[in-house]
Parts: structure tokens; sequence; C-alpha cells
């Protein structure tokens, strides 16, 4: 639930509240009051018929009585008796079909000494009329006022929170790995001015750390290949010294083996650190059953030596628009992967298709763990060749081109695919 | 290939005494500067073969040294070594004029085959032959013959070959066979068998045609082209 609509639910209710108590309460109230004034206009009435009654005196009060209309009745009594009554009837007025109700003063008078019984009454249709109207206008004025709360908050939520909204959008694009500012929007309201403040702040945080750590991996990597390089010639060099015996030549070939991964592995961290950094902007229409079939015909020593069957399934025409280095470092790793993890005499098969590309070997019958593989310097292998960073450039190639990389396990087959984004050759 | 005068610029002392000592064996006559200014006095007062250009020179960008050369129409080969292992560097250098462009680390095995693919190019110019006793090698064609005989090699034999000719007397090990025959691609393999059955192959070739067997085996974990 919106934090705005959180508010308004308390502030609808109690609008609701006030709206179901106040209307009878003004209903009631009104209605009292009105009553009250028909009251004393009645009395007021009667009091005024007397003193007019009293002041003609000499005449037969009956002749004027008349005069005063259908709402007063004039009565002789034979006795007087004290009697003063006000009361509420429903009664069908001269000339119309509805009971109507009215309100009567009923009283015995004494008028020059003889007693008369007056009646005056007063018919309340236009008081009635005058109630209903309030309550429906106090009823209109207060729908109206939620209905408009309701609006003026919609309206609040979109410009109020447009700020906030922004915010949270530059967050969920933010990449700790890309240099372009948050562009965070200019915003009056203190609350989410300091947000803003504390948000940038964080971020560059973020970024100037990301960023040391990248050219801490680049330094440490670049002035690693010297070293690398003296310890390689050096080693080059005692293979050349005489006499060698074998146990010494043994050792050599031992230690070279570990250079070399070492070298491998730091070529390879320099290339993590380049993708991290952007440094293959140079984009191309490729085409790549060319890239496959060139990366292919590198491994056919291996393809041999393996005595692997090699299925190729490649469409012609699939371009994609990418890095070429890039293109050939991602085929190159899923291929070397998938030659050498293979079995012996086992199967290696790549596909291409429209936007899909497939690479599926034989290998350990046993599906990988998905979690895992695209980890870095998660090795799947006790393979003492593998550093486990290849699947890791191949997502993250991926992921700078927007394809999709999966894995599954089928049929006893290690399946990579990828989801291609292919691109019509401007060229043609 | 003796006499051939090389320069090579590079400020790590130890890699320069690597390569030094690795050339000299082959009978180069190696130079050497440690940084920028030095390399430029060297190339304006004399004239070289071949120059090892390390790209990462503490006092300039051995890039420079490049522009240098190319403004004074120096017609050296230049071999960049660079621990950058930059795409761009790499372009920039070989439009610069450079000839070849290595990265660090390297096997001297693979330097030494650069180096004596520049010299040639540079010296046999109009006859590529290269003539080791009764084996001709035509660079050109890739092509080779014994006693005149042409004897067919497939490409991986034949590059195995000039690698092993342009690293004579030395002992290759396989890691560096490896790499220089399949080039990045070598962690794949579980083991460097396929090497030996190249070996194998170009051995019986070599021998069926009635060559020397040159081609030594050094406790199993190198080869070894042995002339003398």
């Amino acid at each position: 639930m919106k934090l705005l609509n959180r508010s308004i639910q308390s502030y609808l209710l109690y609008a609701i509240g006030i709206f179901i108590i106040s209307v009878p309460l003004f209903y009631f109230v009104i209605k009292q009051i009105i009553s009250l004034d028909v009251d004393r206009a009645l009395r007021l009435q009667r009091a005024e018929i007397i003193k007019r009654i009293e002041r003609i005196s000499d005449r037969d009060p009956f002749a004027i009585l008349d005069a005063f209309g259908p709402d007063i009745i004039f009565n002789r009594l034979q006795v007087y008796r004290s009697y003063d009554s006000l009361y509420t009837v429903k009664k069908i007025a001269p000339g119309g079909n509805h009971p109507v109700s009215y309100r009567i003063l009923e009283s015995n008078m004494l008028i020059r000494g003889l007693p008369y019984k007056i009646v005056v009454q007063n018919s309340l249709v236009n008081s009635q009329d005058l109630i209903r109207s309030i309550v429906l206008i106090v009823g209109l004025l207060l729908i109206l006022i939620i209905t408009g709360l309701l609006l003026i908050n919609r309206r609040l939520s979109k410009s109020l929170w447009r700020p906030f909204n922004h915010t949270l959008t530059r967050l969920e694009e933010f990449r700790v790995d890309r240099l372009e500012p948050l562009g965070l929007m200019h915003t009056d309201i203190d609350e989410f001015a300091s947000l803003n403040r504390a948000i940038d702040t964080l971020a560059q945080n973020n970024r100037r750390l990301f960023g040391l750590q990248k050219e801490f991996t680049e330094n440490a990597s670049h002035e690693m290949q010297t070293p690398l390089a003296v310890l390689q010639t050096k080693l080059e060099l005692l293979l050349q010294t005489s006499p060698l015996s074998e146990a010494q030549a043994n050792l050599i070939d031992e230690l070279f083996q570990a250079v070399q991964r070492m070298s491998r592995l730091n070529k390879t961290l320099l290339l993590l650190t380049r993708l991290d950094n952007h440094q293959f902007a140079e984009k191309e229409y490729l085409p790549l059953k060319e890239v496959i079939e060139k990366i292919i015909s590198q491994y056919d020593e291996a393809v041999k030596a393996k005595d692997l069957r090699l299925t190729l399934e490649l469409r012609d025409e699939v371009f994609c628009y990418m890095n070429r280095t890039l293109a050939e470092i991602l085929v190159n790793n899923l291929v070397s992967n998938a030659i050498r993890h293979n079995i012996v005499s086992g199967d290696l098969q790549v596909c291409l298709e429209k936007d899909l590309m497939e690479v599926k070997n034989s290998g350990q019958p046993i599906a990988l763990d998905e979690q895992k593989i695209f980890t870095r310097f998660q090795k799947i292998s006790t393979d003492p060749n593998s550093i486990g960073l290849g699947l890791s450039i191949v997502q993250k190639i991926c992921e700078l081109n927007g394809f999709e990389l999966y894995y599954r396990f089928d049929e006893h087959k290690h399946c990579f695919s990828i989801g291609l984004k292919p691109t019509e050759d401007v060229r043609s | 290939m003796a006499g051939m005068k090389i320069l090579i610029v590079e400020d790590e002392p130890e890699l320069r005494k690597s390569m030094v000592s690795y050339l000299s064996s082959e009978h180069y006559l190696c130079d050497e500067a440690a940084d920028y200014k030095t390399a430029l006095d060297k190339i304006e007062s004399l004239d070289y073969d071949c120059i090892l250009l390390d790209l990462g020179l503490p006092d300039g960008n051995g890039l420079a040294i490049l522009r240098e050369l190319k403004n004074n129409k120096k017609t050296e080969g230049v071999i960049i070594i660079s621990a950058k292992d930059s795409i761009d560097d790499k372009i920039t250098g070989l439009n610069l004029g450079a000839d070849d462009y290595l990265s660090k680390p390297f096997h001297l095995s693979e330097l030494g085959a650069r180096v004596a693919a520049i010299i040639r190019r540079r010296n046999f110019e109009g006859s590529n032959l290269l003539q080791l006793n009764e084996l001709t090698i035509d660079t050109a064609a890739k092509t080779i013959s014994v006693h005149g005989t042409p004897v067919v090699l497939t490409r991986k034999e034949y590059d195995l070959l000039v690698y092993l000719v342009s690293n004579k007397n030395r002992v290759i090990s396989k890691n560096a066979i490896a790499e220089h025959l399949t080039k990045d691609e070598a962690d794949v393999f579980d083991n460097f068998d396929f090497i030996y059955a190249h070996i194998k192959n170009l051995k019986r070739k070599l021998t069926q045609a009635g060559c020397n067997d040159y081609i030594k085996t050094v406790y199993g974990m190198g080869y070894k082209f042995q002339t003398g």
C-alpha cells in the first residue's frame, strides 16, 4: 500500500464518520430549532389575535374573526376551563390530497370575561421542505469535500512524490561500475532533498571504492606480468644449462606449468577488469558463423587429441552488433570449456540459429550447479588448467551485450545457450 | 644469422639479462637500453637489425621511440614487448611501423622465433631460403626440401620445424611449443601428447627423405634442434 493511501485512509475514515454522525444530528437540530420557532410563532399569533380582539371591544369578536383566515379557529365555550396544549397532527389541507403535518396551538381563554377556545395552526410543509433541503445541501457539501480531498491527494501524490519516484528509478538503474552521474531531481521538500544528498554521497562512495578496487586489480595484474616474465625466461635459461639431469628437467617442467597457470590467471583477471571498464567499445556487425568457424578451427588439434565428434549446425547470415574481440572470447571460452570438460570420444555440438547460440558437450554425467558455475573462481572440475573464470567472463560479455545466458543438462549433455540479439547487417 | 645487431629496450634488468643471454647464444650481438633516453641515443648513433621495445618505460612511452624511428626513416625491425596486452597499444604500435607484438610473459623461444623471422625478412629479400646443411626451408612458399627433393609437410609440421630451427641448439619446452602451435588455446589440453605426435611425424618425414635426425628429445620435457 502506498504511503499516501495509508494516510488518506485515516482521513477518509474520519470524514465518513463525521458524515454519518453529522447528517442525522443536523437533521434533528434543525428540526428542533424550526419546531421551536413555529411554536413561538403560533404563540405570538395568538397573542396578536387576542390583542386585536380586545382593541375592537365594542363589536362582536366573531364578526372580525373570519378575517384571520382559515388557520385560526374561535369557538365559544360554555364554561371556562384552563387548557393550553401544543401538538402536531396530520390532516388533509384544504385543496390538497395528501395528509400534511400541522402544528396546532389549542388553548382556552377568557376574552372580556367570556370563555373561548382558540386554535391556531400552522402547516409544517414549508419547514419540512426546508429541513430536507438543508440536510441535502450539507450531505452534498460533505461528499464534495471528500471527493475533493481524494482528488487533491491523488494529484499531490503525483507531484509531491515525483522527486522521490525519480530517485527510486535512478537507484534501480544505478550501476556501481558505470560512471554516469546519478542525476537526482532538485526538490524543495527538505526530506527528499536530504534523502537525495545521502543517496548521492552513498553512490559516490560506492563508485569510488569500486574504482579503487578495480584499479588495484588492474595494477596488481600489470605489475605481476613483469616478474612472471622474468620467472618464465629464467626457467627457459635454466633449461639451456648443462649438464641437466632428468630430475632437474622435471622440476623445471613443473615450474613451467605453474608459471603458465599464473600468467593465464593474470591475463584473465586483466580481461575481467577491462570488461568492467568497458574498454571494448568498438562495435561492428559481426557474422557469427565466421567467428565460430574461426575459433573451432583453432581447436582442431584438441578435438583430434580427444577424438571428439564435432557437429556444427551454423546458420548463415546471423549478425550481431558487438565487439569482435569479445565475440571471439565468448565463443572461445564456451568451446574451450566444452573441450576441456569433455570425455574421450565424446560429443561437441555448436549450433547457431537466428537468435540463439548453443554449445553442447558430453562430460561428467551430473548436471552442474547453476548457482555456482558463473561465480568467479568457482571451479567445477579438478582440472588444474581450469581457473574458474571462463564462464564468468562469458556471463559478463553476455551482460554487456544484453544477451541471455542459460545452462541446462539435457540428454546427458551440458548445454550452454545464449539468447542473441541479432541485427540486420547494415552493409547488405 | 651471426653478427646481427639487436637493441633490447627494457627497464626490468633481470628480464633484459634473460633476453640478452638467450639471444647471444644464437650469436646475435645484443645492445641494451634501460630507458627512453639511452634508447634514443643508441638508435640515433647506431643501426640495428632488430629492436625489442618495451612500451612501459619509466621515463617515456615506448611508442615515442617508435615515432622517432618513423620520423628518422629508420628501417629497423621492431618487436613491441608490452605488459599491457592491450589491443589499443598493439594497433597503435603496428600502425607506427612495428613489425610484431609480444605480450609479457613470453617464452624466450617464442621471442627467438619472432626475431629470426624479422631478420630473415630483412636480410633475405628476394631469396627466402634458409639453408641448414642438407635441409632447405623456403619461408616465402612455406615449403622444405632435403637434398633438393621437396618434402611435403602439414602446416603444423612446417610451423614446428621453423620454430625449432629458429631456436636451434637450444632446448625448447613443450609448453612453449604448444603455445606457439595453438596460440592461446594450449590450456584445453590435458597433456601435450599432440606435440609428440607432430614431432614424431616430422622426424619420420625428414629422416625418410635422407635428412639427419636433428630433432632431439630432452627428458620428455622439451625438444632441441641440434646442428652442432
